[in-house]
């Protein structure tokens, strides 16, 4: 009902925050859209919160000299839905923004601030992975980048230790052939099952292929037998099925759970990734 | 910490605890109050803001990370005292009706004119997909978000139509929007007093269980904690009464020491609870957050039990037992009709269609949770209760005699404005009683509002019903019996009225709108570990229309006839009304063929082939479906009601008052929660009376006005029963005023004529004339009066009717299921209603979006859900689905009108009787999309999985009879 009582601080500066986060059961905040709701309903009790927000210069998009972007990690959603720069090269993960919660929502969440959160039905922690992302953290031991495949490590966990920030978010260049699908749980607007696919293509064929599931298995994975069974092929649509079927053949922990049972959710995982792939391939 | 930041241009500095919540510091601390709390976690958007120019959900941010920044709430929309153009599209357009969730709706959209000033209709029902609002299906909101739009871009307004001569039957602007749509009106969780406490109620953890210690020693010591009350301080409070209860099964109800009517729950749980959420204590405290801080150091020793929480299976051997009174878990079994003769008529039958169907168990899940303020005052010895209940009186007369034992006269109840109820503010709750005690107790103002937790396992839930049908009839379509076993789970313990609606409101209505020579219905109401079921809106009549419509089409598929033909069949035929439906209820008056026959016509039912075709084409299934219904209302006529076992007179009443000014004052029991009693019931004595609408107000929701007693509205009943006790008194009223006339021109009342709000003498009208304003002057001077004439203008009428009225209609509802992941969405919805002679049209709409969204609601996402220990998983927004704004079309609503001969108005109820047909037309709709796939039903909800599960094993089966075959 009420958030249990912590202290408060807004540092000025990234190592400063680093310095506060390691405090006992101290716990960044970023728009609070994930956090002060799981407060107020007492899933989450830190004792002290350190607000990021006045590290204005971890907000905003800009291109990368090696070439891609990279996205500060506390810009918003809202920033991020609107970006003509994001619409146009990496439409997965401006499409897995737009289809998520509502306007006011976006205004506060950032992304640095869900890819943290790591929910295992999180849209843009598909998007990032199909995207080949890489998230750029720092914390006490100093900086290291962490490829978005080896962020996400189980269910609600991530690789990130204690007191590490990310700070960016850095896309590659290729991902103008990306797509997102979305089935939502009707009640909470979350995944049922969410599917990002991002292709490279070279000579009529598939010479390179993310495709990363969200919500329907327990956490957020990309998915080697699909992408295996896509490269080196011609982009048809009879291969585009085979390459879904191998949802099946997958090892994936499908959830159980009110909204849907796993059978399902293996279901929608394939006709996700055959209309997403549909879109780009 | 001391923040600094701009509200509606106003700086303000305050000192706040990092956790509070911004939506806390506006309302608490600045008194900001047109900002709700719906969920305090971002689903339902009643607390939406503008922080920096951008909508913000102020119960997911901490009043610390707005420091600095600039908030616009809804107090600050207006300017310089005018309606923003937005907000007054909202009134013109009738977008707000109860208005809780109207604050939260206008800073959405006053954020989507931000980012995109000419937003198309599905941006702007994506852009309110985190507002949630369960009464106005968002028609008319989203109209309104659309006329505001074109209004700031410069595009001519459609020309408005003509205003009908008439002020009845007019869709005249209703009164209560200006406040509302300025965040000014105060609804309870936004009153205070000074002095005032704060309670919170602890709820059994367990589904069943012993309780052999609560230990409230380290809570009672918590900062600001003043009384913690468990069972054992509420002294000689009696347990919640009973009041409808059909004689034969009194006995199978807990006790009551009042000896008149039955019992229920106890007000707080001793030594054993049945349901998750029952109450064991109350924590009072200076502040809420206090009161809450201290409930979770209450220890509470539970020694659990089996639980049962379906009621087919409460009924067999070995369940848990919940009740002493009640063997087997039986509440009731109640019959209608003649078992044998119907036995007999389906044996005999050509063709016999049975089925299973589960009316699932649903809450109203309102964004405004139900609450209180609660006052005991030392002075006059009195109490005052201002709540969201809608039977205020009846209420008032249930605390005072059935639980507290004080004086009716000494216990005033009010109800503020009103948030969204669906029915489920239409009870008496334990905290109600209590928290008046409490208030005695302390000497103090205590408030109690529920959280979203909190109203899933303690407000009243509604359906739950499984029905057994067997329908019987011929091959060519003609109907020839109808049977229905059906199990009613009603909770833990029985609500005021429980044991009606299984009986009466369902089996009464069985056999819908169709002439069926013998029905017979049978209900097993029973008992098991869960939130109590009663009414909720469409109640009754709903689980009704549901079960007769689906069987309609699953016979119509039978025999290989049109489902609209089968209804056309088998209909009450226009010249057979009065109409004994055979199971108790005579229906007035109507034209059912002719609703349906329109709604067809709508629909363009005969034509839809080609749709159907292009809709495969895109990997969709096209289906249609009819819920055509009958469905009492106006309750009523109070004998026939006493004979259902309603202990309480139902009629109506109103009392009118042409002051000594010449204003109109109506005063009534009709308690509106978004119906627009305040304009309707106006509208009908400015008719009556010939007067502008603007001189009529209307008094209602206090019982300590003048009026004797008042049932308050449900049941689709205000209109047609309240809102006849005004004409009746305006009425009276002209009456006297005539004799008044007739005295004073000394002329034979024969010749006096009342009209435009003037009484004449028919040979000189413009000479012998007075107005009513003379006539009111002239009566309250009462310098010379005829003899016996009372001083005054003003009567008071009782309208106690003979019969219920019966609207009725036919809804068409056409859906697109995908073939591949089983997700149906509903493309258009076709209604044809029938409410009789109508007040206001705009109004009567209004009802009817939020009885459509309410039945999609249920056909498609809704149900509560417990697991085998009672434990309820449905409790929040993020797990209770809903529709939302961009899940539901533009409904379609058209009218045919067939005046009601059982009251003078000629009106039909309106309030809820058209969500009956939602839910069956929705379904049957998509179990026309996969009847080709040999598949006759699904249970609600029907959720794409459900779906797909279906066409999955309707498929295997073709394969096996395929490989049959070979
Ligand atoms: C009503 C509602 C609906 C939603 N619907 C969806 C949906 O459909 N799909 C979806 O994917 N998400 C959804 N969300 C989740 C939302 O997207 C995330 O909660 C949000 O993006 C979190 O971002 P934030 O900036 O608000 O993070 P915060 O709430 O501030 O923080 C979240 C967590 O991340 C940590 N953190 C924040 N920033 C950083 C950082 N830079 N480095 C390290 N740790 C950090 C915090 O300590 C905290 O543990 C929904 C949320 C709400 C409230
Ligand atoms: S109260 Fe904030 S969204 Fe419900």
């Amino acid at each position: 009902m009420y958030p249990k009582p912590f202290d408060y601080v807004m540092p000025a500066t990234l190592d400063e925050a680093i310095q506060k986060l390691q405090q006992d059961k101290a716990m960044a905040l970023a728009g609070g859209s994930g956090l002060v709701p799981a407060m107020s309903l007492g899933r989450a009790a830190p004792a002290l919160l350190v607000d990021l927000r006045q590290l204005a210069d971890l907000a905003g998009l800009a291109p990368r000299p090696e070439g891609g972007w990279r996205i500060g990690a506390l810009t918003t959603y809202a920033t991020l839905a609107t970006s003509q720069t994001l619409q146009e090269n990496y439409p997965a993960l401006a499409e897995a923004i737009q289809g998520l919660s509502d306007p006011a929502v976006r205004n506060r969440a950032t992304l640095g601030g869900a890819l943290a959160e790591a929910h295992p039905a999180s849209d843009v922690a598909a998007a990032v992975l199909a995207l080949k992302a890489t998230l750029q953290v720092r914390g006490p031991a100093g900086a290291r980048a962490i490829p978005a495949a080896e962020f996400f490590t189980g269910p609600g966990q991530t690789a990130l230790k204690a007191a590490e920030i990310i700070y960016a978010v850095d896309l590659p260049a290729a991902g103008k052939a990306s797509a997102y699908e979305k089935f939502k749980n009707p009640a909470s607007g979350y995944a049922l099952c969410g599917v990002a696919v991002c292709l490279e293509k070279a000579g009529g064929k598939i010479v390179g292929a993310q495709v990363a599931l969200t919500g329907a298995a327990d956490y957020p994975q990309r998915l080697a037998d699909v992408e295996a069974a896509l490269v080196g092929q011609v982009p048809t649509a009879a291969r585009v099925s085979v390459a879904a079927a191998q949802i099946g053949a997958a090892r994936l922990n499908f959830v159980t759970d009110l909204a849907a049972s796993a059978a399902y959710r293996a279901h929608l995982a394939e006709v996700l990734v055959k209309r997403a792939l549909a879109r780009v391939a | 910490m001391k923040i600094s930041l701009k509200v509606n241009g106003q700086p303000h500095s305050a000192d706040v605890e990092p956790r509070l919540l911004l939506v806390d510091f506006l309302r608490d601390t600045l008194g900001l109050t047109g900002t709700k709390r719906g969920c305090e976690t971002g689903e339902c958007g009643a607390c939406t803001i503008l922080l920096n120019g951008k909508a913000v959900k102020s119960c997911l941010t901490l009043a610390v990370q707005a420091e600095g920044g600039e908030i616009t709430t809804v107090e600050g929309l207006a300017q310089d005292g005018q309606l923003s153009v937005l907000q007054e599209a909202f009134w013109e357009n009738h977008a707000v009706q109860d208005g809780f969730s109207t604050p939260g709706l206008l800073m959405a959209a006053a954020d989507l004119f931000k980012r995109n000033p000419r937003p198309t209709e599905a941006e702007v029902r994506a852009a309110l997909d985190g507002n949630l609002d369960r009464i106005t299906g968002y028609q008319n909101v989203v109209r309104a978000i659309l006329a505001a739009a074109d209004k700031l871009n410069g595009v001519a307004a459609q020309p408005a139509e003509a205003p009908p001569a008439s002020i009845m039957g007019a869709s005249i602007k209703t009164k209560e929007p200006p406040a509302l749509l300025r965040g000014e009106t105060q609804f309870v969780g936004d009153i205070s007093f000074p002095k005032q406490l704060h309670a919170a109620v602890l709820r059994s953890a367990y589904a069943h269980a012993a309780i052999k210690s609560i230990d409230t020693s380290a809570a009672a010591a918590m900062p600001g904690v003043a009384r913690i009350f468990t069972a054992v301080d509420i002294g000689a409070m009696m347990p919640l009464p009973v009041v409808w209860v059909p004689q034969d099964v009194q006995s199978h109800f807990p006790p009551h020491p009042s000896g008149i009517v039955p019992g229920s729950q106890p007000i707080l749980a001793k030594d054993r609870v049945r349901y998750v959420g029952e109450q064991l204590a109350v924590v009072v405290a200076e502040t809420r957050q206090q009161a809450f801080d201290a409930l979770d150091a209450i220890k509470v020793e539970y020694e659990p039990l089996p639980t049962v929480v379906d009621a087919e299976a409460a009924l067999k051997e070995g369940a848990p037992q919940l009740h002493e009174a009640a063997p087997n878990n039986l509440l009731a079994l109640a019959s209608y009709g003649d078992k044998a003769v119907v036995d007999e008529a389906i044996g005999k039958s050509e063709v016999v269609v049975k089925q299973r169907f589960h009316n699932q168990r649903m809450m109203a899940n309102t964004v405004e949770t139900r609450g209180c303020v609660a006052n005991y005052d030392l002075k006059t010895e009195e109490y005052t209760l201002w709540t969201n209940v809608q039977p205020l009186y009846p209420v008032r007369l249930l605390i005072s005699q059935y639980v507290l034992g004080i004086p009716y006269n000494k216990l005033r109840i009010v109800a503020p404005f009103f948030g969204e109820s669906l029915g489920s503010k239409g009870y008496l709750n334990a905290e109600y009683p209590i928290m008046l005690f409490i208030s005695r107790q302390l000497g103090r103002p205590v408030k109690w509002v529920d959280t979203r937790e909190g109203l899933a396992r303690s407000t009243t839930q509604g359906r739950d019903q499984v029905e057994y049908m067997t329908l019987a009839g011929t091959k060519d379509g003609r109907i020839t019996a109808l049977s229905c076993t059906a199990y009613s789970n009603v909770g833990a313990y029985p609500v005021i009225n429980a044991p009606g609606q299984p009986r009466t409101l369902i089996g009464r209505s069985i056999p819908g709108a169709y002439m069926i020579p013998s029905t017979f219905y049978e209900v097993n109401i029973v008992y098991t570990n869960t939130v109590p079921v009663g009414p909720l809106r469409g109640s009754g009549r709903a689980e009704a229309t549901f079960a007769i419509e689906r069987m309609i089409d699953l016979y119509a598929r039978e025999i290989g006839l049109d489902p609209a033909e089968v209804r056309r069949k088998n209909m009450v035929p226009p010249d057979k009304f009065p109409y004994d439906n055979g199971v108790g209820f005579t229906y007035d008056s109507g034209n059912y063929p002719a609703a349906l026959q329109k709604a067809l016509e709508k629909m363009d039912y005969a034509n839809l082939a080609a749709r159907k075709a292009d809709a495969r084409r895109r990997g969709k299934r096209l289906g249609v479906g009819i819920g055509s219904y009958v469905a009492v209302a106006g309750v009523g006529p109070s004998g026939v009601m006493g004979k259902e076992g309603l202990v309480s007179g139902t009629w109506g009443s109103a009392s009118v008052h042409v002051q000594p000014s010449g204003e109109v004052l109506v005063t009534t029991g009709a308690q509106p929660h978004g119906q627009s009693q305040g304009t309707t019931f106006a509208q009908i004595a400015a008719q009556e009376l010939g007067i502008p609408v603007e001189y009529v107000s209307v008094h209602h929701s206090d019982t300590s006005s003048a009026l004797y007693y008042g049932q308050g509205s449900y049941g689709s009943r205000s209109l047609s029963v309240e809102g006849t006790a005004v004409q009746m008194a305006v009425q009276k009223i002209k009456a006297k005023a005539c004799k008044f006339a007739a005295y004073l021109f000394k002329a034979s009342e024969e010749h006096i004529k009342f009209e435009n709000g003037k009484v004449f003498l028919v040979f000189a009208p413009d000479k012998a004339v007075l107005t009513l304003q003379q006539v009111a002057f002239m009566t309250w001077l009462a310098w010379d009066l005829p003899e016996g004439m009372d001083p005054g203008l003003e009567a008071t009428a009782y309208f106690n009717p003979t019969n219920f009225n019966f609207p009725f209609g036919t809804h068409i509802a056409l859906v697109e299921v995908d073939e591949e992941t089983g997700k149906v969405e509903v493309v258009r919805y076709v209604a044809v209603d029938d409410f009789g002679n109508v007040v206001n049209p705009a109004v009567v709409e209004g009802q009817t979006h939020g009885n459509i969204a309410l039945g999609i609601g249920q056909a498609l996402y809704e149900q509560v859900v417990y697991d085998p220990q009672g434990q309820i998983l449905t409790d929040s927004y993020a797990t209770y689905a809903l529709p939302k704004a961009s899940a539901l079309p533009t409904f379609e609503l058209d009218r045919t009108v067939t005046p009601s001969p059982t009251n003078s108005l000629g009106a039909k109820g309106a309030g809820d009787v058209s969500n009956p047909p939602v839910a069956p037309a929705i379904v049957n709709a998509i179990c026309d999309a996969l009847a080709d796939l040999g598949i006759k039903h699904i249970d609600m909800p029907v959720t794409p999985e459900k779906v797909w599960q279906a066409m999955q094993t309707a498929k295997s089966e073709e394969v096996s009879d395929v490989s049959q075959a070979i």
